[in-house]
């Protein structure tokens, strides 16, 4: 059975590169200074990662209703994570903890019609 | 292939280590929620995994409910838990700032009550305009 053999090779190299990308959002998290920085770390194994670990799983488990529930958590998984991403980011944004600092532009500060930042003075003044 | 597995096996156990730590260590909920969401997807990638090596497909269910719950977690910290707990904190200020953007809807039907205050006749005026403009559509429609 060459084709299981190679399967299994390429099968293992997706789930080395997955664990790599977990273990890189690790150090990330860690390390990053503040939300939206570490946002962007940890969105790595959520797509990504989990992506390459499932193929993984589905070249060694080779049957098709394994292989449909691994697609249908791949599906959702690409569907949820830029949701609750988006509402975390927004979030950090409103609360104030988007290091501004860091920050080289703000489109958001000077935007018009926003609904973010600092609103209620605005609106009073 | 046992070495590989192996390294995936320790990568994905520092990793979920790592995360665990800016779990505990995290200053705000946001950098909390962020390390769940980070956590459950370590935890679905070991799952992974673990199906893989052993070759078992029982444990997918598993993922797919890991999948939502890691959504639904994540969701209801940005959305509810967030406000609340930079209310809480030292500044004051931003936490007011922000509950009163939580609750943005009341606070335009308000706005909306005042002008009406305001200014009587544009709000009587709109309302005849309305109304009219709702009669007419009834004559349209009886008449139809």
């Amino acid at each position: 059975m060459r084709w299981s053999g190679t399967a299994d090779l390429v099968a293992m190299a997706c789930m080395l590169a997955g664990a790599g990308l977990c273990l890189l959002a690790g150090i990330g998290l860690v390390r990053l200074p503040d939300v939206l920085t570490r946002m962007h770390a940890a969105t790595k194994p959520q797509v990504l990662g989990l992506l390459l670990v499932l193929l993984g799983a589905a070249l060694r488990l080779r049957s098709a209703v394994d292989v449909g529930t691994l697609v249908l958590v791949g599906l959702f998984q690409v569907l949820t994570v830029p949701v609750a991403a988006h509402m975390v980011g927004r979030a950090a944004y409103r609360t104030g903890r988007n290091g501004s600092a860091h920050l080289v532009v703000d489109e958001l500060a000077t935007a018009p019609g926003k609904l973010t930042g600092r609103p209620q003075e605005e609106r009073d003044g | 292939m046992d070495q590989a597995l192996t390294v995936v096996v320790a990568a994905l156990l520092a990793s979920g280590a790592l995360v665990t730590v800016r779990l505990v260590r995290g200053p705000s909920t946001l950098d909390r929620a962020v390390a769940l969401d980070a956590l459950a997807a370590v935890v679905m990638a070991g799952i992974g995994v673990l199906t893989a090596a052993r070759q078992i497909p029982y444990y997918l269910p598993g993922l797919l409910v890991l999948s939502f719950l890691g959504f639904t977690g994540s969701v209801s910290i940005a959305r509810f838990l967030a406000l609340r707990d930079e209310a809480g904190s030292g500044d004051g200020d931003d936490g007011d700032d922000e509950s009163d953007e939580g609750e943005g809807d009341d606070g335009d039907a308000g706005d909306g009550e005042g002008d009406g205050d305001g200014g009587d006749g544009a709000a009587s005026g709109a309302g005849t305009g309305t109304g009219t403009g709702d009669s007419g559509g009834t004559e349209q429609r009886s008449g139809g």
